[in-house]
């Protein structure tokens, strides 16, 4: 304050009725502390306000302030330097009025004071005192720090979330920039004050694209947002997700757009890649061969490919949501399965689970199938999900299954070479024996049949005929092992002709009773050998009969049409059927009938091997009848 | 002055004598040699090995030939006398105990003139080889 203010003030408060009075009330009632202290610290004054600042009354001298808080700020000094002559400001102080030991403390609270100190002159000129003002500034510093502090946080928050910021002010021109903008620029920090037009950092097909989102935040208040490409000194292409917004002057026009830049390259490889992955996988599912069926948790379908729709019959729109239990797997294994998922599902131990397994699949028609089955889990957003791999086996099976009768056939086949081996073999070598004991007993008989008498005889014609009988016996083991060789060459076979054929050859006195028109297709060779047997059975059989009766027809059973040759000649006890059959099983001694016990595992061997089945019915003294299909 | 004989080729002793006394009364006019494989046949044939000093007056009528012999058997040595232009039009009955086509078919094909199945029965085996060693024998003589 100049002398000459201080004249003018002088002035004017004379022309005042009560200057006094207006000093005091000013005083008193600024709402600015003010104190005045002597020389020895002592306080002249202190108004209201100071005192409500500190809480306390009677005020406190400078020099128990300094004592109790001040000290630190290096009040004393100052107080002198204004005692000298200068005025002294402290910008900002902080205290605590509690800490104020003097003093009672009225409220428990921080707060920021702005104290300047001044000299007050005396008439002659020289420091009579030193004047303060104390301007309570906490709520101003306050809002300062919040400022302050929100600010940072914006700045660490978009420096963690790597969001740069950015102001642009149309008036001025001035563009500010975050640190993290620069980055997401792929610009140095601070670099981006060189550019002269950031539109270059954009891709240039993006270009248009980021103008006219600029000229739209321009056109409209609320923000907007959009994407685009920017291209970094090293070529790399980054994308950018920008949301900005324009403020405006009172009157609408633009004056600043801020807003917020974020690199979402990242994330935007990841989408595609995930989108990549999920079309692979979609089409993947879709060219499968193999049948896949997606379960949930619960056990519902959730896909199903193409293959899996043509294997089980239902479309994909049909099964969605259903349970995969009660659908594609057979009654009988559904508990089984309900069961096997509950157990993966609490204890986590799977069975089917990674694992290659046959099951039965059901289609929709209710027709099981042979299916191989892989399961893995794919989880979906922590969600267990269940991927099956199903494969139709059935004609794998079958195929194993043809491979078996391949193997089987070949093993056959193998076995009949060693058959026709050994019967060479026993046609040569067992035969040769045989006809020395015929050969030699004849000798015995031509050359010595003068010196033998009835008794020898009679052991020289057993040894011939056991010798005939055995040879008899090896060519009917013969026949019997041809029949597995022999190819057989179907053609059209009357059964009866070759029936009448045989009883030609016997003695009449038979009642025959043959069917005509009983034709089959068959092989001629082996057919004749099946008739000629049965026929010739029937006629040893019933030789002893009064009146030999033997029929040969067809009647029709459960084997479809059924062939049978019937006599009414011994028959035989159903307890034995089982052994009609067999090689060299009898069921009558050689005395009663004579045989080799060939015939029938011969005829039966060739009724098999057109696929046909033999069975006889018979009763003793009640005849027998051999029925055969074809 | 050669000496009509007939080799029988036969390694069971058994059949061998049996068929020579099958022979009994054709061996008084045309002898009968034995060779017991194969290989002794060729030998005899073609006067080599053992047989390289054997009477060339011998002159084979006819050949009776077992099929399964040790050694060559038959069917090689029926091979390799029609494959022979010296001898293929020797006279050769194949006696065999088998009548399986298989041999049947394979003899006729190699060129034996006849085929005669050793029946177990003395009497038809008697008969059939005198028939047949008669027919041959009149037939080579009539040639």
């Amino acid at each position: 304050m100049s002398p000459h203010d201080h004249s003018q003030l002088e002035d004017r408060l004379r022309t005042l009725a009560d200057p006094m009075g207006l000093l005091i009330n000013l005083f008193v009632h600024a709402p600015v502390g003010f104190a005045v202290w002597n020389r020895d610290g002592s306080t002249l004054l202190t108004n209201p306000a100071f005192r409500a600042l500190f809480g306390s009354e009677p005020p406190p001298d400078y020099r128990v302030l300094e004592d109790s808080l001040l000290r630190e700020h290096g009040l004393i000094p100052l107080i002198e330097r204004a005692f000298a002559g200068e005025t002294v400001q402290l910008p900002m102080i902080w205290f605590d009025p509690r800490q104020l030991t003097n003093v009672a403390v009225a409220e428990g609270k921080r707060v920021a004071i702005s104290v300047t100190l001044f000299p007050l002159l005396g008439q002659a000129g020289e420091v009579q005192y030193v004047g303060a003002t104390y301007k309570d500034e906490t709520e101003l510093r306050t809002l300062t720090e919040q400022l302050m502090s929100s600010e940072e946080r914006l700045r660490l928050a978009g420096q963690a979330a790597r969001i740069g910021i950015f102001e642009w002010n149309l008036t001025t021109g001035v563009r500010v920039w975050s640190a993290e903008l620069d980055a997401i620029y792929g610009l140095d920090p601070g670099e981006h004050a060189a550019i002269e037009n950031p539109q270059l950092l954009i891709h240039p097909d993006d270009r248009a694209t980021a103008s006219a989102l600029v000229e739209q935040a321009m056109q409209t208040h609320g923000p907007v947002e959009g994407e685009w490409r920017v291209v970094w000194k090293d070529h790399s292409v980054h994308t950018v997700f920008a949301r900005f917004q324009a403020f405006r002057s009172a009157d609408g026009t633009p004056t600043v757009v801020m807003g917020v830049n974020l690199d979402i390259t990242e994330r935007r490889r990841a989408d595609a890649a995930r989108r990549e992955a999920e079309a692979q996988s979609r089409a993947v599912m879709q060219a499968a061969l193999d049948a896949i069926v997606v379960m949930d948790r619960t056990g519902a379908i959730v896909d199903f490919n193409p293959a899996a729709e043509q294997l089980f019959g239902y479309t994909r729109a049909e099964v969605l949501g259903r349970s995969l239990g009660d659908t594609l797997i057979p009654p009988r294994l559904r508990a089984g399965h309900a069961h096997g998922l509950a157990r993966y599902l609490t204890t986590a131990k799977p069975h089917v689970l990674g694992r290659r397994v046959e099951l039965s699949g059901m289609h929709r028609d209710g027709r099981e199938f042979p299916a191989e089955i892989a399961v893995v889990r794919l989880d979906s957003d922590g969600d267990p999900m269940f991927t099956g791999y199903i494969r139709d086996i059935t004609e794998r099976k079958r195929a194993a299954e043809s491979e078996m009768l391949r193997r089987a056939k070949d093993a056959a086949e193998a076995a009949n070479v060693e058959l026709e081996a050994f019967s060479y073999s026993v046609a040569h070598d067992l035969r040769a024996p045989l006809r020395a004991m015929s050969g030699f007993a004849a000798v015995l008989r031509e050359d010595y049949g003068d010196k033998l008498d009835a008794d020898a005889h009679a052991v020289i014609a057993r040894i011939s005929m056991a010798a005939t009988r055995m040879g008899e016996l090896i060519d009917g083991l013969l026949a019997l092992s041809r029949i597995s060789t022999h190819e057989l060459e179907y053609a059209t076979v009357d059964l009866g002709k070759l029936a009448r054929d045989v009883l030609a050859h016997v003695s009449s006195g038979i009642d025959a009773q043959i069917e005509d028109g009983l034709r089959v297709r068959a092989d001629p060779v082996l057919m004749r050998s099946v008739i000629q047997n049965l026929v010739n059975n029937a006629i040893k059989f019933s030789a002893r009969v009064a009146v030999p009766r033997i029929e040969v027809g067809m009647t029709t059973t459960d084997a479809g049409p059924t062939y049978f040759v019937r006599d009414n000649g011994a028959g035989f006890d159903m307890a034995y059927a089982a052994q009609l059959f067999r090689p060299f099983k009898r069921l009558h001694s050689s005395s009663e009938f004579e045989g080799t016990g060939i015939g029938l595992a011969t005829v039966q061997r060739v009724i098999r091997r057109h696929g046909g089945a033999i069975w006889a019915q018979a009763a003793p003294g009640s005849g027998a009848t051999f029925f055969f299909t074809l | 002055m050669t000496t009509k004989i007939i080799l029988l080729v036969e390694d069971n002793a058994d059949d061998e004598l049996l068929t020579l006394r099958a022979l009994r009364s054709i061996t008084r006019v045309c002898p009968i040699i034995v060779v017991r494989d194969g290989a002794e046949a060729l030998d005899w044939l073609y006067r080599r090995g053992g047989h390289a000093d054997r009477d060339e007056s011998l002159d084979p009528q006819l050949i009776l030939l077992d099929l399964g012999l040790p050694k060559i058997d038959g069917l090689g040595v029926l091979r390799a006398i029609r494959g022979d232009a010296a001898m293929h039009r020797m006279p050769i009955v194949v006696l065999t105990s088998s009548a399986q086509d298989r041999d049947v078919v394979e003899s006729f094909q190699l060129g034996a003139n006849s085929f005669v199945c050793k029946p177990v029965g003395f009497e038809a085996f008697v008969e059939a080889v005198k028939q047949l060693g008669l027919y041959w024998l009149t037939l080579n003589q009539t040639r």
